[in-house]
Order: C-alpha cells, then structure tokens, then sequence
C-alpha cells in the first residue's frame, strides 16, 4: 500500500522550516501536505513524498517523530463536482474519512484525494468493493 | 570466591560494630577539635572526646551545615599542618564562598578503598575494565571512581564526560565491561550507539553500570537497564563526605550499603532535627569516621532519605538507606504547595510513550504562577495519530495532579527538544517573577 510520512512538530517558529531542509538536502520531494495542530503546542504534519520510505528515514535520523502511515488515494476529475461525485460514492460505500487532502495532477486535468484513516485495510476494500479506482505506488509517488 | 571486599568489616555483628563507630567517633572528635571550627565550637559547649562514650552521645554534638564550610572557607576546618595536605576537591561556589574539602594520603587511600569495595559489592572485579565517563577536575565522581577502581585492580579508563562516539569506541578498543556514568547521560550514550550502527551487546563487553550523582527514580534506573541490557547499581556519595564510596547498591539492588565504619548515618527531621523512626524519610546527616585532614561532625546533606528495614540477603551488616528522594533544598512551592521533582519523575518514567528526559518550568503567566512539565515523545510510540498524543497528555496530567494536587500543563516536545547539558540534568527551571502567588 502507498504511504504517506506523518510527523510529530512542536507549534513553534522554524520547526517546519527545519524538516523541510532535512528533506531538500536528501533531494526528497514533496507532493502533499497538510498540518494539523492540538490545542496544546504541538501537531502532526502529514507529508506525501516521492520517495516516503527514504524520507522517513532520514526525518527519523534526524531525530525526529516520524511514521510511516498507509493511505489510500483515489482519482477525480478536476472539476467543479469532482471531489462532491466521489465522496458520493465514498458515502455509499460507507468509508469514513478521518483526514483527507487533496493535489492536483494538473498534466492529466486531475485531481487525486489522499485518505487516511484508522482502519486503513478496511477503506481499501470498500473503494474496491464501490468500483473505485485507486492509485498505485508508483502513480502517487510520482504525480 | 568472595563476595565480599574485606568481610570481616563488612559483615561484622551490629553490637561491634557499634563499639567500633563510638571509638572512632570519640577519635574523629579529638582529631576535629584541632580545627579552628571545630575547637571553638566544642569549647563553647564544653566538650571533649572524652565525652563522647557510647555511639548515643553523638547528640551532644552539634551540626554542620554547608553554610558553616562556607564561612569558614577555606581552612577553618582543617585538622592537619597544611603541609600534609595533598589533594583538594572543592565546589563552583557560583553563589558566594565555594566548599573546600582538604585529604591527607591517609584520607584518600581510606576513600579509594571504599569505591573498590563498593564497586566489588556491585560485582565488578579486578581485570575488569572501567570506564569512568564523567567529569574530572575538582568534582570528585572523576578522581574518586578512578583511584576506587584502581584500588580494586581494573583497567580504568579516565574517559571523562561526553563525546559519545569517542567513549563507544574506547568501550570497542579497550574491551570496557564496567561503565561509571550519571543516569542521564546513559540516555544520550545508548542514543549514539543507534545512530553509529552499533550494538551493546554484540560489539561491547558491558557487563554492569554505575550510575550515581544525580538523585534518580527506580522507574528510569529500570530504562536504563532495558536500554543497556546489563544491571545498573546505584551509587551514593557527596565531596563532603569524600565522594563516591559512602552507599552503594550491593548485587541484591534493594538499597544502598552505607559504610558504617566510616561514617555515621543519622535520619533526622530537617525542622526539628530529631531523629525519625527507622523506615520515614528524613534528612541524612553524616559523620566522617576515618577522615584525618579535615574531619566532620553531623553535616547535614540536605539528602532526603530513609533507613530500609530489615537484613540484606548478601550478609552485609551495614544498614542500607533507600535511594535518594529528593533534596531539602530541591523542593519549590508552588501555589502552596510543597513538591519535589522525584515526584514527578516517578510518575512520568511509568509512562513508556515519553523520553527520559523532562524538564518542569515554573513560570509567571498573566501575574499567577504555574507548572509546566515538558516531556519528549518517544519515536517508537508516535503512530502519525493525534488521538494517542492528547490521551496521554491527559492521563500524564491526571497523574500529576492526584500525586500533588495542582494540575500541571503538560507539554509534548519533539525527541531530543529538552536541553542535554554534559554534568547533571537540570530538572528544574524557575522563571517566575515576584508578581505571582
């Protein structure tokens, strides 16, 4: 399964600044992202990368938090309607979307959503069981 | 073979040993009475070491305090010509006069021959190899672990403090099966063998840890061992009363010998200075036994501790004390009320989602005081969730709260955030301004 690299920041002046340097120096990129913050000084940022295995190594190297976490992503139309017509289909399928983002694969007049959720394997196979297609490794890694 | 250094000292009968301590009490006296301090301070009483006949006059005595070796810095307490002198430790004295503590020949070999037994107690043997990773200079843990350890017939290694990869690849070369280091320190030590590919047990012949100078919980003593694989004996000791060698953990761990022969140990109450039942914590003071430069009669450690009852399986006779629960002088008040950092850490090193590094912050914020306690989180417990995080914010948090009755905020750092100076961990950060309470 495709992964994504979640990590664990404090809420303070610089600290992203600092993961996003350990990156640039292995020439690891990044094709996602979203941060999430507690109420209480810290938060998770979520990263998509072209090569997640790596880049969680080195942000672990580095000394940081740093989780490699299965997602699943599928394909919609970049369109006004797009994300609305697949979550449709998501909702009959009774998937339940903890936290989501989405990037857009502008050469293919795209866009793609990026789930994440607990009980991963479960969503996998309702998105198969609904007929939606998903992306593969080698497709997310390389929007 | 032996377990023990000099058996006929270590397991002699209560009673004789009794008889013992009163002598070399009453020689302690006559000896001490030679300083200026000290002969002021018995004449003004009218006392003498003839006074002294049975072990139960040490009350008449009166005490020390690390004041009074402030004050009389830097001979007043010497006992001996200055000329006979020939090694002194004393403290930064960052806060008015520094602490000087004066040994003769006798004074040092009396104190080496207390680490080798202490460390023979713990198991180590000669032809062990040992590295002493910690600060040398005038803190005694470097000089006095190094003649103990030379004393009982290992390889030492003065390593000194710090410098990680340097100290594992002294363990590689030189084969090092014992390691003296401060608790704090093992933390860092273990993190760089992870990051240089190494493995304790495969490329090392650790065998025991020391660790002592700095007051720790059995919850990160246990860490320790987890992270090392090898027990880890804790030893007790303070520059006025020598150093290292005064209490050390025998192979039984359940306590810590104090030398009865060369000191005594009394549990007191630090404000009405009576002795406490055996078993309640208290302040230890002590007396040096066998100390002929510079003698000292009842100094209070500010070390808060209590006598274990009962035997210990290994036969010693000298009692144990438990190890050290904090300092009189380490606990804060917070809205009113009293805690000491032990306190904290015993709860936090229960939690294994957390480092073991903390550090508490006492901070004045919009003109009332509170408690932060910073906590790193653990890389092998972060799932990329946030549920598990605040859970354990809060359970961290309840705990605190029900153990001292103030509810702290409990803040989540990433791993290696908390400051990870080279000698004792800091624990401790007070920033609060007069306006608060």
């Amino acid at each position: 399964m495709p992964c994504q690299v979640s990590i664990f920041l404090e809420n303070q002046p610089g600290h992203l600044e600092k993961v996003t340097a350990v990156l640039r120096r292995q020439l690891i990129n990044i094709r996602a992202m979203t941060l999430s913050s507690s109420s209480y000084g810290w938060g998770i940022l979520n990263l998509l990368l072209d090569k997640p295995e790596k880049g969680c190594e080195v942000l672990n190297a580095a000394g940081y938090s740093a989780v490699l976490r299965k997602i699943v992503a599928v394909r919609m139309p970049d369109r006004p309607g797009g994300l609305h017509d697949l979550l449709e289909h998501l909702a009959k399928a009774g998937v339940n979307i903890k936290n989501a983002y989405a990037t857009l694969m502008p050469k293919e007049g795209a866009a793609i959503l990026v789930i994440d959720a607990e009980n991963i394997e479960q969503v996998e196979i309702l998105i198969d069981e609904a007929g939606i297609k998903k992306l593969t490794r080698e497709e997310i890694y390389q929007i | 073979m032996s377990i023990y250094w000099q058996k006929e000292m270590e397991t002699m009968n209560r009673s004789d040993l009794a008889r013992y301590q009163a002598e070399k009490l009453r020689e302690t006296v006559r000896q001490a009475t030679k300083s200026s301090f000290y002969g002021a301070a018995l004449k003004q009483r009218g006392l003498a070491a003839e006074d002294i006949r049975s072990l139960a006059d040490i009350d008449k005595l009166p005490m020390t305090t690390k004041e009074d070796l402030r004050q009389h810095f830097p001979y007043g307490f010497l006992s001996v010509p200055r000329d006979a002198v020939i090694r002194l430790h004393c403290s930064s004295g960052t806060t008015g006069n520094p602490t000087v503590i004066f040994h003769n020949r006798h004074d040092l070999d009396s104190w080496a021959n207390l680490v080798a037994r202490s460390l023979f107690s713990a198991g180590a043997r000669p032809g062990d190899v040992f590295q002493n990773i910690c600060g040398y200079g005038l803190f005694t843990g470097g000089l006095g672990f190094q003649y103990g350890a030379e004393c009982l017939g290992a390889l030492t290694i003065p390593a000194g403090a710090g410098n990680s990869r340097r100290q594992i690849q002294l363990m590689k070369n030189f084969g090092t099966t014992v390691i003296h280091a401060i608790p704090s320190y093992l933390a860092r030590l273990h993190e760089a063998f992870r990051e240089m590919g190494a493995d304790i047990a495969r490329d090392t012949k650790l065998r025991l840890l020391v660790i002592g100078a700095e007051p720790h919980t059995e919850g990160q003593r246990r860490r320790i061992q987890d992270l090392f694989g090898v027990k880890a004996f804790n030893s007790y000791g303070l520059s006025e009363m020598n150093g290292p060698g005064v209490a050390f953990e025998c192979e039984c761990q359940n306590g810590l010998h104090l030398w009865e022969d060369a000191f005594i140990a009394e549990i007191v109450d630090p404000e009405t200075l009576e002795p406490v039942p055996e078993g309640v914590v208290g302040e230890l003071v002590m007396t040096t036994l066998d100390r002929q430069a510079m003698p000292i009669i009842r100094y209070r450690t500010r070390d808060l501790t209590r006598f274990l009852p009962g035997d210990c399986p290994c036969g010693r006779s000298h009692r144990r004390i438990d190890r050290i629960t904090g300092r009189t002088d380490d606990m804060f008040i917070i809205k009113g009320c009293n805690v000491f950092p032990m306190q904290i850490e015993k709860i936090l090193m229960a939690f294994p989602e957390i480092g073991s590094d903390y550090l508490i912050v006492l901070e004045t914020v919009n003109g009332v005081n509170e408690m932060r306690i910073k906590v790193e989180v653990s890389p092998n417990w972060f799932t990329g969730e946030m549920e598990p995080l605040e859970n354990l914010r809060r359970r961290i948090q309840e705990e605190v709260r029900d153990e001292i009755l103030l509810t702290p905020e409990v803040r989540l750092v990433e791993p290696g955030a908390l400051p990870k100076p080279e000698g004792k961990a800091v624990r401790v950060q007070d920033l609060r301004t007069r306006e608060g309470e």
